[in-house]
């Protein structure tokens, strides 16, 4: 996947995860000018995959951050975990927490040895910490190691919070409603204000 | 299982003795079991009561062979009859009355401890609704069967008769609207798997919160120090957990609604016009974010 993302030219360059997170970022800014150049299945790929703040359609008004391929895999994921979910809560508890910690142990073999998974691997040479070179995991598109690091804790936990009392707990589980208006409405719209650029927006 | 056409009473007579010898195996968790209960002669319909110590035995042994065979089979075809299924889940204690039905033991005499005519059970049950003591008792052993002997007289007779008409009131309306769920294929406490859902969407929440607050007050996004790196890397739980549950919710949606597809549809619709920053048309012009753009 990250192979291709890179033939594609994508944003996310394979060796920039040794500067600053500034740099590289600004760099993938830098870069956006260049989609309005070319065209066909590399802008189409664009679309679906790597993600742009200035689009290819309609010259530079469209961005696409969470791109269709990889979380159309992360929602359809979700929906075969609802099976998980019906089960009675002790096989429940068994199978959420296998694929939790299983997730978490594929994130810190895969990612850890820098074998597979996120195409700017880790070091100890950055201006970064090694423990937080690491957890820089590329979401813009989301990385397979950026998936298991927020998924498998997600998922792991599930007995955890099914047992989770008290007025903390409470509060938050009222609070549930609508994450979609705060993360659509309330946000920021251009993510290059920041000085981040792509790693801004919400989410 | 009821009869439907003259097949059908083959396909009884067939499954009749497997169901027997099923219940004379013992599956774990079975308390006692009764066969070839006629409910009606015209058309011929048969019925069981099988009682199970609790529904997650119950479950297991229906997903296990022969029973889901069976079913599967009978899902299938019904070779001419019709069959049905009803699971009453008790949590509190029942009370049985049984007169002139000692021997052999009958329902719950077969595994309940008796207690006597005019026991604690009976008094209770001489108020209106159902007797409290009994509804307490957390497990099924634990409940008293009140029996009554064979000498009743007629007008304990007629008192059984009476509190025979209040047990199956219990069973209606009583501890069966607290536990009964009326997705008895999934047995799932909805309470306790919505709790940890609803905790993690409320969680997300937050932490969405937290991002905004970092992005209008003008921190980095991630940096060589832990405090500004963390309070961005908390915030990437945000977009899987809301996409991830997003498709859960899809799942737990469709089964109830016919129109799965459209819902999901105007969802999409809605969600990419509402100027959200993942997918949508912004308003700065490239030189400008360029410019923004420039190294930190």
């Amino acid at each position: 996947m990250h192979d291709l993302a890179g033939s594609a030219g994508t944003a996310a360059g394979s060796d920039d995860r040794d500067r600053r997170p500034g740099d590289h970022r600004a760099s993938q800014c830098a870069d956006a000018s260049a989609y309005k150049r070319g065209s066909g299945p590399g802008e189409l790929w664009k679309v679906l995959y790597t993600g742009f703040f200035n689009g290819p359609v309609g010259g530079s008004q469209l961005i696409v951050l969470y791109s269709i391929i990889p979380w159309i895999g992360v929602m359809a994921a979700g929906y075969a975990f609802g099976t998980v979910l019906t089960m009675e809560p002790a096989r429940r508890n068994r199978i959420s927490v296998r694929i939790g910690v299983g997730a978490i142990a594929l994130f810190l073999v895969a990612a850890g040895t820098n074998l597979y998974g996120d195409p700017r691997p880790w070091s100890t040479t950055t201006p970064l910490p090694a423990l937080l070179s690491f957890l820089n995991t590329t979401k813009y598109p989301a990385s397979l190691s950026f998936l298991l690091m927020t998924l498998g804790p997600i998922i792991a936990l599930i007995p955890l919070l099914d047992r989770a009392r008290g007025r903390i707990v409470h509060w938050l589980q009222r609070l549930r409603a609508g994450p979609v208006f705060l993360l659509s409405a309330a946000h920021p719209a251009d993510p290059c204000a920041g000085p981040d650029g792509l790693e801004d927006p919400a989410g | 299982m009821r009869v439907r056409t003259l097949a059908g009473i083959k396909t009884l007579l067939g499954l009749g003795p497997q169901i027997d010898k099923a219940g004379a195996g013992r599956p774990d968790g079975l308390l006692h079991f009764e066969n070839n209960i006629i409910y009606r002669l015209f058309p011929l319909h048969l019925g069981m009561r099988w009682y199970w110590k609790d529904f997650a035995s119950m479950e297991k042994w229906t997903r296990s062979e022969p029973h889901r065979m069976w079913w599967q089979n009978f899902l299938r075809s019904s070779g001419g009859t019709g069959f049905w299924h009803e699971v009453y889940c008790m949590r509190g204690g029942m009370e049985g009355v049984y007169v002139d039905v000692n021997l052999p033991p009958l329902g719950f005499q077969a595994f309940a401890p008796a207690c006597p005519d005019g026991g604690p059970c009976s008094r209770r049950a001489s108020g209106s609704t159902c007797p409290a003591r009994c509804l307490q008792s957390p497990l099924v052993s634990a409940r008293p069967t009140c029996t009554r002997g064979g000498d009743a007289p007629s007008r304990s007779v007629r008192a059984g008769h009476r509190q025979l008409a209040r047990f199956h009131a219990c069973l209606m309306f009583g501890p069966m609207s607290a536990s009964f769920s009326p997705a008895a294929s999934a047995p799932v406490a909805s309470q306790s798997r919505l709790a940890s859902i609803d905790l993690i969407r409320g969680a997300v929440m937050v932490l969405m919160a937290i991002d905004h607050v970092r992005v209008y007050s003008g921190l980095p996004a991630g940096g060589p120090t832990a405090g500004i790196f963390f309070t961005r890397w908390v915030t990437h739980f945000i977009a899987p957990a809301f996409i991830f549950l997003a498709g859960t919710s899809a799942f737990f949606y469709g089964p109830k609604h016919s129109d799965l597809s459209r819902f999901l549809f105007v969802r999409a619709c809605g969600w990419c016009c509402s100027s959200s920053p993942s997918f949508g048309w912004r308003g700065r012009s490239t030189s400008t974010s360029r410019t923004t753009c420039s190294p930190a």
